[in-house]
Formats: structure tokens, C-alpha cells, sequence
């Protein structure tokens, strides 16, 4: 990694909400690096913290939220930075996509309007040269009849058009870097499969850096060269997708994927869930917080945390009793 | 899709609502100058005379033989520019004030919302008594006193609605693109105000021409001999039993003015909706 600066480096990101009642703790420890062009893959359950560390990234995290360590984007640290400079980094530098195509879209504002703005917000460019641009990332985006869904509203598309708009918003001011929230839960499978198709084909042709966050690792696994499984606001394990996908060696990513059903599998065949639930929030474990419902458990779990290091497999994995080990 | 007809998009009901605005707005302005009378001229002869009466007095005289059309014409006119004037001072203020409430959050609107409390805990009356009594008896002044009050509910329900509007993920997704703030507040929050703001307007019209004619009642607003449909219905309200048509006639237009604001700010809402219906 000496070669070449990570596009995005984070360190011992920690978020809370410390005045909430209980008092949460949704991230913690958190190290992870993206390079330019790259796709990184956030993987976890609902309330494991990706949400908080895809929000924490442009700063658009609530007012309540305490936040430490460092996140640094092309060497600059952007964790704390006045809020003009970060409103000059949204958008032009850092894109965002949110989950839910039917919300992210201002209702009484055409197509247009809403690309040309996210457009002129960063760049010195007279309206009709903004909708032409506007109009080409529409057809690149692969929305037919582009000059026409200018003039229209949120509401006269369909959910997956209106997810290809919202992926064409983040787009308009060349950002190196797109994060994506959940960008296809809100959609219909057929849907999803295009969109995942969409984000890989803009991020290999624009060289932009993709930031994925996503409860599903088959999502995830098909799009992304590296992932990361967050745990109660913590990786539990990290590495290349193949390795991680491959040969998890931590217990819970090897729950997570025999947990995506297969379409082979026959509808009799039980469907493989992990006992016991998520980790509420404000909920803390003196040592690994999967040990509850963890097979591999061992008295040690409970007592003392295991750290991030090279696992069996070659991934990084915090775990007493990582799989494919010998112990 | 609703069908649209001419005029506005708006329903058949609406329509009407508009006709008889229009209709008492253009009464108001030239309907006065129809009648051969003046509004504080007395006709000795004819005092207190049913409508249609004699001598041009299309809807009868008071008790002081003044021409009752002339003078709810002319009091319908003070009465719809004191409402439409205050309610636009109350509208320029609160939605400001509520709006950057609640679309900072924060300390900020606490500190601005308490300030609307306090404003809200002076006694109404006497802090337009102590305005007037400073400044004099003014139309003018009664419209700012009456709009400096009336501000503080619209202020209340403009930072509501921004609050709820500020979590949604359009505004979050247009702060992510880096959209300036003030940007947002005016394209994006304003006209998603615009809904309950003008349903409110169009309450708060009728309750400031209510408003004045309270004041009136007690001396304090539109003053003898000008007309106000306040002043009017006090004075009807006194004739009531031997000439109930002294009270009826400002009360009709009163009555078809409050009504049809109602229905035309429930179309409008309608309209403003873009999902349609």
C-alpha cells in the first residue's frame, strides 16, 4: 500500500450517540482503506453500524453523533471539517446514494431540475450546457427517452428508473468516490440485478471508487473486490471478496453466506438462520460480541476480545477460533 | 388523474368559492360608487328601512339612516384589507422564522421557538392596547398589531412541518450532493410548506377579520364613522330584535367570505399536492 495513498483511509472510527437512552455505541475500531477505482464491499446486519459509517464519510451524520478517529480522503482529514468544506466535497468529490429511490428524490421538483442543481452546485456552468450533461449521464445511466424524463417528475417513474436518476445525481459532478446505502433493497430482484450491473460497468468506465453497503453478501460478493464484515460495530473480518466469500474464516461471515438461500435448493429444505438475534443497540460484551451465538464459542470468547490479524484463510479476522485453522 | 377544467385546475365547488370572492372583492372596491349614497351620509327620511326599501337603499338603512349596502360594501373592503394584509405580514414572518427553526434545529430552534412562547404569553389584548394607545388608532396600525400577533401560530406550524421535512431523505440526498443550504431551504422545504402554510392563510383571513371586528367592538379598531363588518354586526347585533337585517346583511358576507376562503384553501391544497388525486 507504500505505492500508492489510499483514495480513502479510515482509522479507529468510532461513532456513538452518548446523550441516547441507553447510550449506543454503533461503531467502534473501525480501520478500513480504499484505493482509487476500487469497489469495497459493507457487509452486516441491520444495526451493525454500515449505515453510521456510509453517513460518517460526507458528515452527514445527526447532530447527536460523537464521532472520533480519523477519515482521511486523498490524504486530507475530512472528520471534523468546517462545513463549507464539506459541502464542497458532496457531490463534487464524494457521491452518495441513498436506499430508498422513492424518498431521495424532492417530489415537486422535475428530474431536471434536481440533476442540473446537484450539478451547478459544484461547477461554474450555464443551465442549457448543465442539461445537456444532465441528459447524457441520463442515457448513460441507460434511462430511455432521457430528453423527456428531464421535464418529469419523481413520481412519473418507476422505482427503477428513479434509483438510475438518484446513481445519475451522485454521478453529475464526477465524484471519485460513490458511496452506495442499500442502493437495491428497495427494489424488485429483476431490478437489482440490473442496477448491480449499472454500478459495475460506471465504476469500471469512470474509474470511480465504490463504497457498497449491504446486508446481503451475495450482493456484495458479485460486485465488490474487497469486503468487510461489520459486527455490532466492529470488522469482524476483512479481506479480498474472493478469500472472504471463499473461505470466511470467521464463524459469523460463514453463518452469513450458508444463510443466502440458494435458488438450486429445494423449497423443503430448511433455511439456514444464525440462532439467537443481533446485538441490540447500546448493548456491550466484554469479549467478542458473536460469541453468544456462536458454534466455536470457548471460555476466552466471553472474556477478552479478539483483535483484527491474518487469519487461516487469508483474510483479516478477529476471532479466538477462526475456521480453517487448526486449533 | 383528476380531469382539469378551465380555470386553475380546480374543482366545480372552488370555482364557486372563487366566483363569490370575486364577486364580494369587486363589490367591495366599486359597488360604493353604484349607489347614490355616501358611506357616512344620513337620510333623515328613511331611518332604519327594510332592504329594498325606498330612495336606493338596496339593502336598508341603520339606524341613523345610512345606506346599509354602501356601508358593508365599504366595510367589507376594510375588512378583506386588514385580513389579507395582516395575514401576509404573519405569513412573511412566521414562515422566515419557523422555517430557519427548524430547518437549523438544534439549540437555535430552541432558542427561537422559546422566544415565540414568550411573545405567545403576553396578553393579547392589552399588548394591542398598549400598541394602539403608543401609535395611535390606525387602520395601518391594526393590521401590523393584529400580523405581529398572528405570526407566532404560523411561526409554530412552519418549524413542525420543516422538522419532519429536514429527516426526510430528499433533503438528505440534496445535502449529499452538496446542494448550498440556503438552496435547499428555498427550492426544496419552502414549497413543500406551501400545503399547510396556505391551508393556515386561508384560516388565518377569516380569524383576523373575526379579530378586527373583536377590536372594533371595543373601540379599538376601525372607528365610527368608517364602516368595518365588525363595527356593522356591533351595531346590527344592538338592532336585532326590531330591524334583524342591520345584523343579517353584514353577517351574510362575513359568512360567504370566511366559507369560501375555506374552500378554495382546501382545492388549492389539492392542487399543490403533485401526486395528484
Amino acid at each position: 500500500m507504500a505505492a500508492e495513498p489510499a483514495l480513502l483511509a479510515i482509522r479507529s472510527l468510532a461513532i456513538g450517540y452518548p446523550d441516547a437512552t441507553p447510550p449506543v455505541e454503533a461503531l467502534n475500531g473501525v480501520d478500513l482503506d480504499l484505493a482509487a477505482g476500487r469497489r469495497l464491499g459493507i457487509v452486516g446486519e441491520s444495526g451493525a453500524g454500515k449505515s453510521q459509517l456510509a453517513l460518517a464519510i460526507p458528515g452527514l451524520l445527526p447532530p447527536g453523533a460523537r464521532v472520533s478517529g480519523t477519515i482521511r480522503f486523498r490524504g486530507e482529514e475530512i472528520l471534523g471539517s468546517p462545513p463549507a468544506r464539506l459541502r464542497a466535497l458532496r457531490g463534487a468529490a464524494i457521491g452518495f446514494v441513498f436506499q430508498d429511490p422513492q424518498a431521495a428524490l424532492t417530489p415537486h421538483l422535475k428530474v431536471g431540475t434536481q440533476l442540473i442543481e446537484a450539478l451547478r452546485a459544484h461547477e461554474s456552468i450555464g443551465v442549457a450546457a448543465a442539461r445537456e450533461r444532465a441528459r447524457r449521464l441520463l442515457e448513460r445511466v441507460q434511462v430511455p427517452d432521457a430528453a423527456r424524463r428531464l421535464g418529469q417528475y419523481p413520481h412519473e417513474l418507476s422505482g427503477g428508473l428513479r434509483q438510475r436518476v438518484v446513481i445519475a445525481m451522485a454521478l453529475i459532478a464526477s465524484p471519485a468516490l460513490l458511496i452506495a446505502d442499500e442502493p437495491t433493497t428497495a427494489l424488485d430482484v429483476t431490478v437489482e440485478a440490473d442496477i448491480l450491473a449499472l454500478f459495475r460497468a460506471l465504476t469500471m468506465e469512470l474509474g470511480t471508487a465504490l463504497l457498497l453497503i449491504s446486508h446481503d453478501l451475495a450482493v456484495v460478493g458479485s460486485l465488490c473486490d474487497d469486503i468487510a464484515v461489520l459486527y455490532a460495530g466492529r470488522v469482524v473480518e476483512s479481506g479480498a471478496a474472493r478469500a472472504v466469500l471463499g473461505a470466511p474464516a470467521h464463524p459469523y461471515t460463514h453463518a452469513l453466506a450458508a444463510a443466502t438461500p440458494a435458488l438450486e435448493a429445494s423449497a423443503d429444505a430448511p433455511l439456514a438462520a444464525i440462532p439467537g438475534s443481533a446485538p441490540r443497540p447500546g448493548e456491550t460484551f466484554p469479549g467478542c460480541a458473536f460469541a453468544p451465538r456462536c458454534p466455536r464459542r470457548i471460555a476466552r470468547c466471553t472474556s477478552e476480545r479478539p483483535l483484527l490479524g491474518p487469519g487461516p484463510g487469508g483474510t483479516q479476522v478477529a476471532c479466538h477460533r477462526p475456521l480453517g485453522g487448526n486449533r | 388523474m383528476r380531469r382539469r377544467g378551465p380555470g386553475l385546475g380546480l374543482d366545480r365547488t372552488a370555482r364557486i368559492a372563487l366566483g363569490v370572492l370575486a364577486l364580494i372583492a369587486a363589490l367591495a372596491l366599486g359597488g360604493p360608487s353604484l349607489s347614490p349614497w355616501r358611506v357616512d351620509q344620513l337620510d333623515w327620511a328613511h331611518v332604519g328601512v327594510a332592504p329594498f326599501g325606498p330612495a336606493a337603499h338596496w339593502l336598508g338603512t341603520d339606524r341613523l339612516g345610512r345606506d346599509l349596502f354602501v356601508r358593508t360594501f365599504a366595510g367589507a373592503r376594510v375588512s378583506l384589507l386588514i385580513g389579507l394584509l395582516a395575514t401576509l405580514v404573519s405569513l412573511l414572518i412566521g414562515v422566515a422564522w419557523g422555517a430557519v427553526a427548524g430547518y437549523a434545529g438544534g439549540r437555535l430552534e430552541a432558542l427561537m421557538m422559546r422566544a415565540v412562547d414568550v411573545f405567545y404569553s403576553l396578553p393579547y389584548v392589552f399588548f394591542v392596547i398598549v400598541l394602539t394607545v403608543t401609535f395611535g388608532r390606525s387602520p395601518v396600525m391594526l393590521f401590523v398589531t393584529i400580523g405581529a400577533v398572528g405570526w407566532l401560530t404560523m411561526a409554530r406550524v412552519v418549524c413542525a412541518q420543516t422538522e419532519s421535512l429536514r429527516h426526510r431523505e430528499f433533503i438528505a440526498a440534496a445535502v449529499a450532493a452538496g446542494v448550498p443550504t440556503a438552496r435547499i431551504l428555498l427550492r426544496h422545504v419552502l414549497p413543500n410548506l406551501s400545503g399547510p402554510v396556505l391551508v393556515y392563510a386561508t384560516l388565518t383571513v377569516p380569524g383576523v377579520i373575526l379579530m378586527e371586528s373583536f377590536l372594533s367592538f371595543l373601540g379599538l379598531g376601525v372607528q365610527e364613522p368608517a364602516a368595518s363588518l365588525g363595527n356593522l354586526m356591533a351595531q346590527g347585533a344592538a338592532e336585532m330584535e326590531a330591524a334583524p337585517w342591520m345584523l343579517l346583511v353584514p353577517c351574510t358576507v362575513l359568512v360567504a367570505i370566511v366559507l369560501a376562503l375555506g374552500v378554495l384553501g382546501d382545492a388549492l391544497r389539492d392542487r399543490m399536492d403533485p401526486r395528484g388525486r
